[in-house]
């Protein structure tokens, strides 16, 4: 087996493989190593949002870059239906995050004054009171104090988006290569050289974009990549008629007309197990929104682990020792999957023009001495 | 294709408010498509007629309105006197029209 190429990308969830699909397009051949099915899988556990609002309001660059990913999601949306045949369930006509008190509303309003300030008039919201959003969802309960509104926010099945990247990577001629954790990884001579516990891989350009392992294989090559577990637990509900017209932070109809109950924090370290306290918050609180929902039952319950970085922005970092060298670390990797695919893997491929800024480098965690 | 085993005793259970008799013993999933009563709900999105599929539990298609709580039709035993209706087209999405 020819175990030598251009590219590597170490994780094949949603962010490996969004960047895979997008390098491999620019003509590059590429691989990408996967972990095994028993591996923290934060891309099969996803809630699903495009998420916009809110994002970046002590950090323009994001709100930016946010920006940017969601205006590039209806033709990435075209692009990967058109490609693979997969429906992915985008339905990006906005949403809703709703506010439980009064002073959730104020922060949230603060919050959002924010986001536009560093976008400008690109950046669209809405702060709703009840009366204006029970217009617009009668089924919202009178004790709700309102929400914000973004027009940018949207959601997608995240399974199927999965399905549709690891298609595409496939349809543009990656090698897709699983049950192959890094073990090591060096540079040797002119190139890199990866071991696994089963084989040696060599590459001209290495990638690392695998989750919360992120941290142990950049270190490797001397990046130092802080990324820490943030657990949310998810509920799934029967099938009820169609009553969301858009997505919200907190409950999300599927195309089949399940609900997805989530948007829980819990920082228990490497645990994706679920406890009763927590579904039964989150439960609470959906029935809070939305009084009707009392009477449907659940279907299942699960935890998955988001992958944090200290600012809970994307790190898009090249390495100052070997400039063929990148660690991608994010938890939105859903939102940004459109942007990862075109822009950003632009960048990798070797065009300086697209790159994302200095501002997204891991170093702006490090410890300055003035 | 499915027939019922002569063992089966009938027992008398009603479905949407009309009499209905099924062999007692056995999964009312089972029954269900025993006794030709397809489909056994339609989809709350597109209306599709839905019948058992994965008949362990696990794909929720035979979902039914048992005594007023829905339930997998696969999971449970057919039990006399049981009132049974379908879902779908008149299920209560909470609106107040």
């Amino acid at each position: 087996m020819n175990n030598h190429f251009d590219t590597i990308i170490v994780g094949g969830g949603l962010v490996g493989s969004a960047i895979a699909c997008g390098i491999a397009r620019r003509g590059r051949q590429v691989a990408v190593l996967d972990g095994g099915d028993r591996d923290f899988r934060a891309s099969r556990g996803n809630f699903g949002l495009i998420w916009v609002q809110g994002k970046g309001g002590d950090f323009p660059a994001y709100a930016h870059l946010t920006g940017d990913a969601a205006r590039r999601w209806p033709a990435f949306e075209q692009m990967l239906r058109d490609s693979t045949g997969i429906d992915i369930g985008l339905q990006q006509t906005g949403g809703y995050d709703f506010c439980l008190s009064e002073s959730d509303w104020l922060a949230r309003n603060q919050e959002m004054q924010l986001v536009k300030q560093h976008r400008g008039g690109e950046f669209n919201y809405q702060m709703f009171d009840n009366s204006e959003l029970r217009e617009r969802i009668p089924q919202v309960s009178e004790a709700i104090v309102g929400a914000s509104y973004c027009p940018e926010d949207g959601h997608v099945n995240p399974l199927y988006l999965l399905r549709a990247l690891h298609q595409k990577m496939q349809i543009e001629g990656c090698r897709y290569i699983p049950q192959q954790v890094v073990v090591r990884s060096a540079r040797e001579q002119n190139h890199f050289v990866l071991d696994t516990a089963t084989e040696r891989y060599q590459c001209e350009r290495i990638v690392f974009c695998a989750g919360l392992d992120n941290q142990r294989l950049a270190q490797d090559l001397n990046m130092t990549i802080p990324v820490k577990p943030l657990r949310g637990q998810l509920l799934i509900s029967e099938r009820v008629d169609p009553f969301l017209p858009c997505a919200s932070l907190q409950v999300r109809q599927t195309g089949e007309g399940s609900l997805q109950i989530g948007n829980s924090h819990e920082d228990v370290g490497l645990d994706e197990s679920t406890c009763l306290e927590v579904i039964t918050e989150l439960a609470t609180r959906a029935v809070k929104i939305f009084p009707h929902l009392h009477k449907i039952r659940l279907n299942r319950a699960w935890g998955a682990l988001r992958v944090m970085t200290p600012d809970a922005a994307p790190i898009y970092h090249q390495s100052s020792e070997h400039p063929a060298a990148y660690a991608i670390s994010c938890h939105s990797g859903v939102t940004l999957a459109a942007y990862h695919a075109t822009g950003l893997a632009d960048w990798i491929s070797g065009d300086e023009s697209a790159a994302p800024g200095n501002e997204f480098s891991a170093d702006r965690f490090s410890v300055r001495s003035h | 294709m499915f027939r019922f085993l002569d063992t089966n005793a009938q027992v008398e259970v009603t479905l949407d408010g009309e009499s209905l008799d099924l062999p007692a013993g056995i999964s009312l999933a089972a029954a269900f498509i025993a006794a030709g009563q397809t489909p056994m709900g339609h989809s709350p999105v597109s209306h599709s007629p839905r019948t058992a599929y994965c008949m362990m539990g696990s794909c929720f298609e035979c979902v039914i309105e048992v005594d007023g709580v829905n339930q997998r039709a696969c999971q449970i035993e057919v039990v006399q006197g049981m009132c049974l209706r379908r879902p779908g087209g008149t299920a209560d999405n909470g609106s107040q029209s």
